[in-house]
C-alpha cells in the first residue's frame, strides 16, 4: 500500500490486487487502516478478494468474485511479503512424516486449537522463530527447542532449549516426526521431538505466474530479510516505486 | 472387528496403479469386485511417488511381456486420459550419450526401438543442440522418442479407482490381508482385520507386498525387494525451459537420471535407484540428492538450487523376475501380477487387459455391464481450468484455497466427495496438488485442515495428515 500511494502521487494510475478481504495482510500491522486510507486518498483502487493468477507483460490475469479476467497494466510491483525457508531449502532430508508444518501455518493453526507437538523443535533465525516458540508455549507444548544461528539473538524463557549454531539436517519418524538430527560445524546431535517447525529464514513469497524471477516491467517490493518488520517494507516500497518511476517516468 | 462376509467374483489385493486398472477394468463387466488394500487410501505406496513417465517402451527388451504391455497401452493414453480427465502430455523425449563409449549403443538401441515397434531418431551432437536446446553441449550423439509421454500417474490411479467406485466396485482401505482359507487347491475365503471376502478370484496386485500376499494365499514363493529413488521437484519457471524429457540413455540395471517435465507443468529430476532390505524407508538423504542433482547437471547444465520446491523419495518393487502375470501354480484361482516394476502406470492399460485375459481364460464369464459410465465427471479444477481451457470459461465465486498451485475450495470440497474420496491431508494432496507448490504449505494448509476437518467430522487437531496415526496435532492447544 506505500509503494502503490507514492506510485500514485507521481501520477501513475495504480490498482492493488489482494487476495483477502481486508487490506493488510493476514496479520495486519495497525498502520494498516491508516496506509489503506493513504492509499485510497492517493487515487489507488483496491481490489479485495481478488487473486492474481499471472502477468503476462501488457496485463495481470487475475480471479476474483466474478471470474477471472485481465487488469492491463505497464507494470507490475509484487508486494507478496515473505515466508520463512521451505524443507527443500532448509536441505531438510529424511522421513516424510507428519509433523513438519511451515512456520506461518503453524501459528494459524495453534490460534484454531492445534497443539502441533508436546515438544516442538523449531528451525529458526530470527524473530520469528522466537515469536513461534513463545506460541507453542503458550499454547501447552511442555517443551520447545530452537535452533538459531551462533550471532543471533537467543530466544529466553522457561522451556526453550536453544541449539545456537545447530540446524537441522534431517527428521525421522515411521508416522509422525520422533527425532531429528541437528549438526554444527563440529559435530551431529539427535534431539527428541514430535513436531518441526520450519521458522528460518526469508524467501521471497511468489506465485505470480510470470513474475516468480526478474523480468521487464516486474517490480519486486520484498524485504529481503525477516527482522526487518514495516520499517523494512517501507524502505522497500520507497525503493521500488523510485524504480518504476525511473523506467515509466 | 470383523464386520462383513462378502462373496465376491473378483478380489483385487493392493489399490495401486495396477490394482486400480485391474478394478477399473473389471467394473465395465457384470461382476462383483473388491479391492483391499493395507494403507488408508489409494496410490499410497508406489504409485505415489513416480516419475510421472507414460513410457513408449523403445528402451525395453523388445519381446517380453514388459515391452508388450507397456507399447500396447502407450498410443491409447490420449483416449484413456481424455475420459478419466488425467493431465497428459506428449511432449517426447531426447536420451543423450555423454560419452563416445555411450553414443555407440545408439544403433543397438534404435533397433530395439524399431522391434517394440516405435519410431526414434538417432541425433548426431548437433541435432541433440537443435532437439533440446538446454541439453548439455558436451552430448556425443542421442535419441529422439516422440512417443514418450508425461502424466499425472496419482490423478491416473485416482480416477482408473473412482471410476470402478462408480460403477459398483467396493474398496476396503486399511485392511492388510491377515490369511486365507483354500480348499481344493483354492483360495475360497480372506481375512483383513475387518472383512471377511469369499473369492471365486484373487488377483494379487500388491506392489511392493506381493510376495508376501502370495505366501499368505498358498502361492509361488518370491521375493520383492524396494529400489528407491530419490526426486527434486522444481518449480514451474525451471520447468519452462524443459519442453522434453531429458534421459540418460538407459542400461540393464535403470533407466537412469532423468529432468522431466510434468503433466502439471513443474519439473522432476531424478530418480536415483538404491535397492533396500527395507520396504517401508522412503527416505531422502543429503548425498543421494546432491549425487542426483550432479547427475542431472551433466545432462542440463546450470540446474539451479533455488527452484527446488521439495524432495521425496519413492519405492519401487524389484524382483529377480520382472512382470510375473499369471495364474498361481499353486493356487488354482490366484492370478500373480507382481515384479510390476517402475513400468507399472505405463503399462497399466495393457495389464489390465491381459489379466482380464487370464481370468476369462480361468472360466471366468464376465459379459459388459449395461449402462456403465466409463469417463468421469468432466468438472475441470482451476488449474486445469487455466492450463487447458482458457480463463473464458472460469466460472465465478471461486475461493482460492492454496495461491501457489491454484486450487480452489470447490476443488478440495470435490475431492472430499467423490465416489473415492481423499480421507486425510495427504490425500486432498494427492488430489488436487493444494499445499504442494511453492511455498508447502505455508498459507494454505490451515485452510485445507479446516475443510478436510468439516467433512470428516473430527477436530482440528485430530485432523490425519495421512495413515491412522499421523494426526496434525496431537492435543488441542491451551487457548484454543
Amino acid at each position: 500500500m506505500r509503494c502503490a500511494a507514492l506510485l500514485a502521487r507521481a501520477g501513475a494510475a495504480v490498482t492493488i490486487v489482494e487476495r483477502l478481504s481486508a487490506p493488510g495482510g493476514p496479520e495486519p500491522e495497525r498502520s494498516a487502516v491508516a496506509l489503506a486510507g493513504s492509499a485510497a486518498r492517493s487515487g489507488v483502487r483496491l481490489l479485495l478478494d481478488t487473486l492474481a493468477l499471472q502477468f503476462g507483460g501488457t496485463f495481470v490475469e487475475v480471479l476474483g468474485v466474478d471470474g477471472v479476467s485481465r487488469l492491463p497494466c505497464d507494470a507490475l510491483v509484487v508486494a507478496t511479503g515473505s515466508r520463512p525457508a521451505s524443507r527443500a531449502e532448509l536441505r531438510i532430508t529424511g522421513d516424510r512424516c507428519a509433523g513438519v508444518v511451515p512456520g506461518p501455518a503453524a501459528l494459524r493453526l495453534t490460534w484454531s486449537g492445534v497443539l502441533l507437538g508436546h515438544r516442538p523443535l523449531i528451525a529458526g533465525s530470527g524473530e520469528f522463530a522466537r515469536r513461534c516458540a513463545r506460541e507453542q508455549l503458550a499454547a501447552g507444548a511442555s517443551a520447545v527447542a530452537l535452533t538459531m544461528p551462533a550471532g543471533a539473538r537467543q530466544a529466553r524463557g522457561a522451556g526453550i532449549r536453544v541449539f545456537a549454531g545447530y540446524r537441522v539436517v534431517s527428521v525421522h519418524g515411521a508416522i509422525r516426526v520422533d527425532r531429528a538430527v541437528l549438526c554444527n560445524e563440529q559435530k551431529s546431535i539427535q534431539v527428541q521431538a514430535d513436531a518441526l517447525i520450519l521458522a528460518a529464514g526469508s524467501r521471497p513469497l511468489r506465485n505470480i505466474e510470470g513474475a516468480i524471477e526478474q523480468r521487464e516491467g516486474v517490480f519486486f517490493c520484498q524485504p529481503d530479510h525477516e527482522d526487518e518488520g514495516v520499517r523494512g517494507a517501507e524502505i522497500a516500497a520507497s525503493q521500488t516505486a523510485a524504480r518504476a518511476r525511473a523506467v515509466f517516468g | 472387528m470383523t464386520s462383513t462376509h462378502t462373496e465376491v467374483d473378483v478380489l483385487v489385493v493392493g489399490a495401486g496403479v495396477v490394482g486400480a486398472a485391474i478394478a477399473c477394468r473389471l467394473s465395465q463387466l457384470d461382476v462383483t469386485v473388491a479391492v483391499i488394500d493395507r494403507r488408508h487410501d489409494i496410490a499410497e505406496e508406489t504409485s505415489k511417488s513416480n516419475s510421472g513417465i507414460a513410457a513408449s517402451g523403445w528402451a525395453l527388451p523388445a519381446g517380453g511381456l514388459e515391452a508388450r504391455l507397456v507399447c500396447a497401452s502407450s498410443p491409447r493414453w490420449e483416449e484413456i486420459c481424455g475420459r478419466l480427465g488425467v493431465p497428459f502430455r506428449r511432449c517426447g523425449a531426447v536420451a543423450i550419450a555423454r560419452t563416445q563409449q555411450e553414443a555407440e549403443r545408439i544403433p543397438e538401441l534404435v533397433r530395439n526401438a524399431t522391434a517394440n515397434g516405435v519410431e526414434t531418431r538417432a541425433l548426431t551432437p548437433d541435432q541433440v543442440t537443435r532437439a533440446a536446446p538446454y541439453a548439455t553441449p558436451d552430448a556425443a550423439g542421442g535419441i529422439e522418442i516422440p512417443a514418450e509421454a508425461v502424466i499425472d500417474s496419482i490423478r491416473l490411479t485416482i480416477a482408473y479407482g473412482e471410476l470402478a467406485a462408480l460403477c459398483g466396485v467396493r474398496f476396503f482401505f486399511g485392511e492388510p490381508l491377515l490369511n486365507a482359507t483354500s480348499s481344493r487347491g483354492e483360495v475360497v475365503e480372506v481375512r483383513t482385520p475387518g472383512i471377511v471376502l469369499r473369492p471365486r478370484y484373487v488377483i494379487n496386485a500388491a506392489g511392493l507386498g506381493a510376495d508376501i500376499v502370495s505366501r499368505i494365499l498358498g502361492g509361488e514363493d518370491f521375493r520383492i525387494t524396494a529400489r528407491r529413488g530419490e526426486l527434486l521437484l522444481m518449480d514451474r519457471e525451471f520447468a519452462r525451459r524443459v519442453p522434453r524429457i531429458l534421459t540418460l540413455l538407459p542400461t540393464e540395471r535403470t533407466h537412469g537420471i532423468m529432468v522431466i517435465p510434468t503433466a502439471h507443468g513443474t519439473c522432476l529430476l531424478g530418480p536415483s535407484a538404491e535397492d533396500l532390505d527395507n520396504k517401508h524407508d522412503r527416505s531422502t538423504s543429503a548425498d543421494v540428492l546432491r549425487s542426483v542433482l550432479r547427475e542431472c547437471r551433466t545432462l542440463m547444465p546450470g540446474i539451479d538450487e533455488r527452484h527446488i520446491i521439495k524432495t521425496f523419495s519413492g519405492l519401487r518393487p524389484h524382483a529377480g523376475r520382472t512382470y510375473r502375470i499369471e495364474p498361481s501354480a499353486t493356487v488354482r484361482n490366484v492370478i500373480q501380477v507382481a515384479g510390476i516394476r517402475s513400468t507399472g502406470v505405463s503399462a497399466s492399460p495393457g495389464i489390465a487387459d491381459y489379466v482380464l485375459t487370464l481370468l476369462h481364460k480361468a472360466g471366468l464369464e464376465a459379459p459388459p455391464k449395461a449402462g456403465a459410465p466409463d469417463s468421469l465427471d468432466s468438472t475441470r479444477p482451476l488449474r486445469g481450468i487455466l492450463d487447458c481451457a482458457g480463463t473464458a470459461s472460469t466460472p465465478s465465486g471461486r475461493t482460492v484455497v492454496c495461491a501457489c498451485e491454484k486450487v480452489t475450495a470447490a476443488d478440495i470440497h470435490r475431492a472430499m466427495s467423490s465416489a473415492l474420496p481423499a480421507r486425510s491431508i495427504s490425500g486432498v494432496a494427492k488430489r488436487t496438488h493444494a499445499t504442494w507448490g511453492r511455498c508447502q504449505g505455508m498459507e494454505c494448509l490451515p485452510d485445507v485442515t479446516s475443510i478436510v476437518c468439516q467433512h470428516l467430522c473430527v477436530q482440528p487437531w485430530e485432523v490425519p495428515y495421512g495413515e491412522p496415526g499421523s494426526t496434525l496435532g496431537v492435543a488441542r492447544a491451551r487457548r484454543g
